[in-house]
């Protein structure tokens, strides 16, 4: 299609109109080359980006192209390397009547179909003649479609507390969602903040001893001793003032340990100079067992101390507070509902079997404390939470790669201007919003995201083409997206094909206008529709085996491994040390365990008690190390020897060289095959694979041919060996032919157990001798030591069981074993059939104007199958609809009614809406609304009012406004009444009131609220002022009691006293804010004195603050100095210092006192000489100190410049001195020099250098 | 972002891959945005600095001194620059490609460096050698070479033929690096003035995993346009010449991953 497009391109080139002017070219830009080389240390010369002694070519090109050819061609190009490729713009674009076509990328506008805004790159090609016109065009969508709703600065959340984690449910819920709610302590003295500190100790005794020593850390005392306590983070935790002050956990205490032990591990290795392989790492999987009970054991020793009170661990309590993760929640927007345990239904919290649950919120901190009946916390409870919270700023984050150009951002509806009230960074996803939203505002931004960009990955390229033809006022059109490619087996979702066609016609009827269009689109795996389902995880293998703490029966399955150990299963994956997700086979040596992965083998040592928990148990061995091939396949003993069969060999080691891989020694595969199982006996080594069984030699393998079909298993037993195939269990005697066991369904495993043989098939676990199996099921594997166990493949319910087989027969469901029944590597196709979405939408619009009157006309229908290309909403909506307006003067009237049904396809129901307004344009101006709906399936009637009123004097104006909306039949209303009051009896003064009172017959009626604000701006003579002062008054209407809070500033300048020699000008400004948490003041005075040469300004600040809760006081006192002399020809330094102090005081902690400081020196050098030199010298409290100098010394030929920084700071210094000269070497051509030297390093470390050089050369055009 | 990159060095730096296929595959980053638009299709139409990397037998026909430098954003991923230059019958260039650090010790670097010699036989007939040394430089430091040897036929329908790796020792001393042998026919297009362009067809790696390229190109006096197929990539680019400048830029996009950008910087000094 692109290469008949382009031939047609090609061809209206050679029409015949090539005798025009040819060609005009308009090229800007830049072409630099940089080779660089540097000597020294890497650490040192990172910093310049180069590796010593290593040669580096930089290049960098950005360039802006227009041309013009043939007066019908028009080129257009912009291209930068500094960016991505999204960022980058070409098109070819043709214009010769009736041609019309753009090769190249390209937007695609608001069409009939909802194709918007895309961003193409392709071909479009136009035939446009008098009355007629045909579109075509085929491209590759740049990007991907989204979309984000923001609601307002209020966004709405559900919180779920359970026990389970709900997307895992045979793991525990994640700390922060914990129907137990989290950690806390009552505090036996107040919280008071800038006094109280909060630090985690673990003393050392001889019991924490004794303990470590139990998990080999019998050493980490030592570095807990050199430590004893470590502050926790502010986010670690919050104090809530409830009853008295409570410290909650926000983190977990177990996490809290691990970090301590961590850290103190660290400090163990930099105590001992410990590097390499010497240093002492954490022992444990996260999240193991084993860690577990660690952590857990550490509650007994660990203490939390706040303000040197000691708060057990072990003393922690739970089960009242509940952390909302989001803080400022809106109250009144809180819902709790309850799922007790054993219900599936969530219940609200107000029915009445829950009388006795009693909650509270406190909604600036996002805690819900909950006092809930004992009985009530089981597992299976849960409790949910929806509420709405503030967001502050205009900051919106759509994420990485956002298309340039790609969005439309609508505030409730209306479109918004980019530039005008938001501006965007593309790069970033970052959109700020000039605008201040309320809490009801909805904005929506639809935006593209770049495939395969850093967030925007896509499974398929996808194209799209299609057509339209328009001739009079008809259109059709057809266009079609298309994701291409085939779904490998671990692609999540298949491809999608998106078919839609569109007819459009308008035209008269009479006195009528109209407009009537029809699409109809097929979908095929829609978004929301095209997951590929999971594959079935499986049991692979199974073994017994001993270590220091027992004996263990490991599983290997498709999703990792999974042991059981003493009464109890345990799984581990790649997060935990495999070095593959599927594990094929196991192979449990005396003190290792082999694991055959789909990416190498992985060795487990069981050398210590509880080895799968301990990190330095697990080693991995990759291609890369030596393992020959990528995926491990099967595993088997010899005699001495280990066989382990890969995609690529079969590898032959001794089993204590099984972490070696450069000591293996390996066989070829049999030609075209692909291994499934190994069998070693009697010096004869079997393989058996997808094409059948085959026996090596010495030199090669001989394909035996007594065994038909795919081998999954071998058992041998002396000369007898025993295959599971395709077809049965075929017995070998001396690699002969001796019969079938089993014929006629395929036989998965073999084992055998105490002297009798058995094997698994897709309809059960059969024995020998057995006619009828034992167990019904499809079982994979089968295997165990002094126990037969067997396993099985996930239905398709993903219901995956184990079996103890003997001595008793024993089931494991997942609720025990909690095997993950999907196989989370791989998926199963759909079916297109089942997953195609098909609808139809169409619109017909009739408009005249009667008189006065305009009237309009509507009827819809819109199936739920119907989808536009580029959206991804769906709706079952139609109707009908009708609207009316009048404009006479001084009164505007209108009236709009409609019938819609919604869901016809599924649930029926209607509503019947109406809307009225009408404004009157005289004294007072009057506005009003009712917006009536009547909806059956909504329960009844609702409709919304609002009465606006509006006067305006000469020096006064007022409004009052009132607005809600009434529902029934259990008629309910709620709104709000307002009314403002503006004074401004002349142009220094102004006075304003502001009243808001909600109403609300059910529920939570909210805050009343005053505000009163007062602005005096003047100037006489000497002085001039601008004060404000503004009363705020608040109160629940519930509770008549009014909080009120109150700032006010005063800010006085006085005119600048001049005298001999200079001039003084000083201001000042006094403020103060009274608010119940807190009453603050302060006073700033600025004197700037000029004398002769010599500019002085100096600041003083004081400030006092008062919080009851906590009588906590506190006084700052800020200082600051700027000195700036013109006194030297030439030489221009400039001081400035600030310091500030802080002086907490509270009544019980007694006396704080923080300082600040801040000192810089600026050393301008600009004379009359050809040289210019700025010298920067930083300095900060705590020793921190910065210098920078620039020099610059422009000759005939080039420029001179030098460089030269310094920074020391904690113990660690940077620094650099570099020259460089620039030359012209000719016109748009010059060259450039650097030479530089690099330091760095800290105290611990010692010094790093290193010295590079920079030769450039660049092209401007 | 580095992942891509890593896996191309790794493929072509490591020996445990086994597979020897490729060895010299970085030298086609050397490529210029003319032959990465022509998706490699432009064998026998080579010209410029360019035709070094991809057919050295062009550049018997070379006129005055040619400067050439490319950088490319590989997939949004990884970037590469190489730089080259001729003169009549003489051919010098050089590639970089350097991961920057990885993790902690762990970082790839790759150079290559290319010379060629052509000698034009008659008007319409050229024969080529070509040098090409390639450095794995980190994480270990190993060095293969490789000699290579092209002919080129001009006319209306041209034809070029190169043998690569005729005598060769590749980087790493357990492998090799094999022969292999590209072929290409072009052919130009009977356009009015004025118009110039061609057809180009090339079939390159016989030996290794051959491959097919299609292209086309169109000139209007220095502007230039061109389109390409090979594999599982589309290919188009612009060129523009002004003065002593020629600028081309080229696209290519994959099936799969994201596209790659090439743009060539020419300085022709005459």
């Amino acid at each position: 299609m692109r290469r008949v497009l382009f031939l047609l391109l090609l061809g209206a080139l050679s029409g015949g109109v090539l005798a025009q002017e040819p060609f005009t070219l308009g090229v800007t830009g830049q072409k630099t080359w940089t080779i660089s080389y540097g000597i020294g240390d890497p650490e040192a010369l990172a910093l310049e980006g180069i590796y010593p002694g290593q040669l580096y070519l930089d290049q960098s090109l950005w360039a802006d192209i227009t041309g013009q050819a043939l007066g019908l061609l028009t080129v257009e190009a912009s291209f930068n390397d500094q960016l991505g490729p999204g960022f980058q713009h070409f098109v070819l674009k043709l214009d010769q009547s009736p041609w019309h076509g753009e090769l190249g990328d390209f937007y695609v506008d608001q069409g009939e179909l909802g194709v918007y805004n895309k961003k193409l790159l392709g071909i479009r090609l136009t035939y446009q003649d008098e009355g007629f016109s045909a579109t075509s065009l085929a491209a590759r969508l740049e990007g991907i479609s989204e979309s984000l709703t923001f609601q307002g600065q209020a966004a709405q959340t559900e919180v779920l507390f359970s026990y389970e984690d709900p997307e895992d449910p045979w793991e525990p819920a994640p700390y922060s969602n914990q129907l137990e709610g989290a950690y806390f302590w009552p505090l036996r003295a107040p919280f008071v903040e800038g006094f109280s500190e909060v630090t985690l100790s673990l003393p050392v005794s001889t019991g924490l001893e004794a303990f470590l020593e139990d998990y080999g850390l019998e050493w980490l005392p030592e570095a807990l001793e050199e430590e004893p306590e470590v502050d926790l983070y502010q986010g670690d935790y919050l104090v809530l003032r409830d009853e008295g002050d409570v410290l909650i956990l926000r983190t977990s205490p177990k996490v809290l340990l691990r970090r301590r032990i961590q850290d103190a591990i660290d400090t163990y290795n930099d105590l001992h100079d410990l590097s390499g392989s010497e240093r002492k790492t954490y022992p444990f999987i996260l999240d193991s067992d084993l860690e577990d009970a660690f952590l857990t054991g550490l509650f007994d020793y660990a203490v939390l101390e706040v303000s040197e009170e000691g708060y057990p661990f072990s003393g922690m309590g739970r089960r009242r507070y509940l952390l909302l993760g989001e803080e400022d929640v809106i109250e009144g927007s809180l819902e709790l509902w309850v799922r007790p345990a054993g219900q599936e239904e969530f219940l609200p919290i107000s029915e009445p079997q829950f009388s006795d649950f009693s909650w509270s919120l406190y909604p600036e901190e996002g805690v819900l404390r909950i006092s809930f009946p004992d009985h009530f916390f089981q597992e299976g409870a849960a409790l949910k939470a929806s509420f709405k919270y503030r967001q502050t700023g205009g900051v919106y984050m759509l994420g990485l790669s956002v298309v340039p150009g790609s969005e439309r951002v609508y505030l409730n509806g209306k479109p918004l201007s980019r530039g005008t009230d938001y501006t965007i960074d593309y790069e970033t996803g970052v959109l700020v919003l000039f605008i201040a939203l309320t809490e009801d505002d909805e904005l929506k931004v639809d935006f593209e995201r770049q495939r395969g960009g850093l967030g925007g990955y896509a499974e398929y390229e996808r194209v799209f083409f299609g057509a339209s033809l328009e001739y009079g006022g008809a259109v059709v059109s057809v266009y079609r997206a298309v994701d291409l490619g085939r779904p490998d087996p671990s692609t999540p979702v298949m491809p999608n094909t998106h078919s839609v066609a569109g007819l459009r016609t308008a035209g008269e009827v009479g006195d009528w206008e109209y407009v009537l269009s029809f699409g109809a689109s097929e979908n095929v795996f829609p978004e929301d529709d095209n997951e590929r389902i999971a594959a079935q995880n499986r049991i692979n293998d199974i073994v017994a085996l001993s270590a220091p703490d027992g004996e263990y029966v490991v599983f290997a399955h498709q999703n990792g491994i999974t042991i059981y150990h003493q009464g109890a299963f345990s799984s581990y994956g790649t997060g935990q040390g495999l070095g593959g997700r599927a594990v094929r086979g196991l192979l449990a040596l005396p003190d290792r365990l082999l694991c055959a992965t789909d990416s190498g083998l992985t060795v487990v040592r069981l050398w210590d008690a509880s080895p799968f928990d301990r990190v330095a148990s697990w080693v991995r061995i990759y291609q890369d190390d030596g393992f020959p091939g990528e995926e491990g396949l099967a595993v088997a003993g010899g005699e001495g020897v280990v066989y382990l069969a890969t995609d690529q060999a079969v590898a032959v080691f001794p089993p204590e060289e099984a972490e070696d891989p450069t000591a293996w020694t390996t066989l070829p595969l049999p030609e075209g095959e692909e291994p499934r199982a190994l069998a070693a006996s009697g010096g004869r080594l079997y393989l058996g694979g997808k094409e059948g069984l085959y026996l090596w030699t010495g030199a090669d393998w001989t394909k035996l041919g007594s065994v038909p079909g795919q081998v999954n298993d071998l058992l041998s037993e002396g000369e007898t060996l025993y295959v599971a195939t395709d077809q049965g269990v075929r017995i070998l005697k001396s690699g002969a032919g001796a019969g079938w066991l089993s014929a006629g369904e395929e036989a998965h495993a073999l084992t055998s157990f105490q002297g009798e043989l058995w094997w698994g098939t897709d309809s059960g676990l059969y024995s020998k001798g057995g006619k009828a199996p034992l167990l019904e099921g499809a079982f994979t594997a089968l295997g165990g030591g002094d126990a037969l166990w067997a396993g099985t493949r996930a239905d398709s319910d993903y219901n995956l069981d184990l079996w103890q087989v003997s001595p008793e027969l024993r089931r494991f469901d997942q609720t025990e074993t909690l095997i993950d029944g999907q196989d989370l590597g791989h998926y199963q196709d759909l079916s297109a059939s089942d997953h195609t979405a098909r609808g139809l939408v169409g619109n017909l619009s009739l408009s005249r104007r009667l008189g006065d009157w305009d009237l309009d006309l509507t009827a819809r229908t819109r199936w739920p199958g119907y989808q536009a290309i580029g959206t991804t909403s769906t709706s079952d909506s139609h109707g009908i609809g009708f609207a009316a307006s009048y404009d006479g003067q001084g009164l505007s009237f209108s009236l709009q009614g409609g019938w819609d049904v919604l869901d016809l396809f599924t649930s029926p129901n209607w509503e019947l809406s109406g809307a009225i307004a009408a404004t009157w344009d005289g004294v007072p101006k009057v506005s009003l609304r009712l917006t009536p709906v009547y909806s059956p399936a909504e329960g009844g009637f609702e409709t919304g009012f609002y009465l606006d009123s509006n006067w305006q004097g000469e020096l006064w104006r007022a409004q009052a406004t009132l607005s809600g909306g009434v529902a029934g039949p259990a008629w309910y209303t709620a709104g709000r009444l307002t009314a403002s009051f503006t004074w401004t009896p002349s142009s220094s003064w102004r006075l304003e009131a502001q009243a808001l009172r909600p109403f609300r017959s059910q529920g939570d009626p909210g805050n009343e609220k005053l505000v009163l604000s007062l602005r005096w701006t003047e100037g006489a003579g000497l002085v001039s002022w601008n004060a404000y002062w503004t009363e705020n008054l608040e109160h629940h209407l519930l509770d008549p009691a009014w909080t009120r809070s109150s700032t006010g500033q005063v800010d006085l300048r006085l005119k600048a006293w001049e005298f001999p020699g200079g001039r003084l000008a000083p201001r000042a400004s006094l403020s103060l804010k009274s608010a119940p948490g807190e009453t603050r003041w302060s006073v700033k005075g600025i004197g700037q004195l000029e004398l002769g040469k010599e500019g002085f300004q100096l600041g003083v600040t004081f400030g006092q603050g008062f919080r009851p809760a906590s009588q906590r006081r506190e006084r700052t006192l800020a200082l600051s100095l700027r000195w700036e002399s013109r006194a030297w020809e030439g030489l221009k330094p400039i001081l400035s210092w600030e310091r500030s102090w802080q002086l907490l005081y509270h009544p019980q902690y007694g006396e704080k006192l923080t300082q600040d400081q801040e000192a810089t020196l600026r050393l301008l050098w600009q004379s009359d000489l050809p040289w210019t030199n700025e010298l920067t010298l930083t300095y900060e409290d705590e020793g921190a100190l910065e210098l920078v100098d620039r020099f610059s010394w422009p000759l005939e030929l080039g420029t001179i410049s030098l460089f030269a920084s310094a920074n020391f700071e904690e113990g660690e210094l940077e620094g650099k001195v570099s020259a460089s000269y620039g030359q012209p070497l000719m016109e748009g051509w010059d060259m450039g020099v650097e030479v530089g030297y690099v330091l760095g390093g800290s105290r611990s470390s010692g010094p790093v250098q290193g010295l590079y050089g920079r030769l450039s050369l660049v092209a401007s055009f | 972002m580095k992942g891509p990159l890593v896996l191309s060095l790794v493929f072509l730096a490591l020996p445990a891959l086994g597979g020897y296929v490729g060895v010299g595959t970085i030298f086609e980053l050397g490529w210029d945005a003319w032959d990465v638009g022509m998706a490699g299709a432009g064998l026998a139409l080579a010209e410029g600095p360019g035709t070094l990397f991809t057919n050295p037998a062009g550049i018997a026909w070379e006129e005055g001194i040619v400067l050439l430098g490319s950088s490319s954003s590989m997939y949004g991923a990884a970037t590469s620059s190489s730089v080259a230059a001729c003169l009549p019958g003489v051919g010098l260039g050089g590639i970089i490609l350097d991961s920057g650090p990885i993790d902690e010790g762990l970082r790839y670097r790759v150079e290559g460096a290319a010379a060629a010699l052509s000698i034009p036989l008659s008007e319409a007939l050229a024969l080529g050698g070509r040098a090409r040394v390639l450095r794995h430089v980190l994480p270990q430091e190993e060095t293969g070479w490789a000699v290579d040897l092209a002919v080129m036929l001009r006319g209306p329908l041209s034809l070029a033929a190169l043998a690569e790796g005729l005598v060769s020792q590749a980087p790493v001393l357990e492998e090799t690096w094999p022969p292999s042998l590209s072929l290409g026919v072009a052919m130009a297009l009977p356009l009015p003035e004025p118009l110039t362009g061609a057809l180009g067809v090339a079939v390159r790696g016989l030996g290794e995993e051959p491959l097919l390229s299609l292209g086309a190109q169109l000139w209007a006096k220095e502007l230039g346009v061109r389109a390409g197929y090979c594999g599982e990539k589309f290919t188009c680019g612009l060129s523009v010449g002004w003065g002593s400048f020629r600028l081309s830029l080229a696209t290519e996009l994959h099936t799969t991953l994201p596209p790659s950008f090439k743009a060539s910087f020419q300085v022709i000094l005459r």
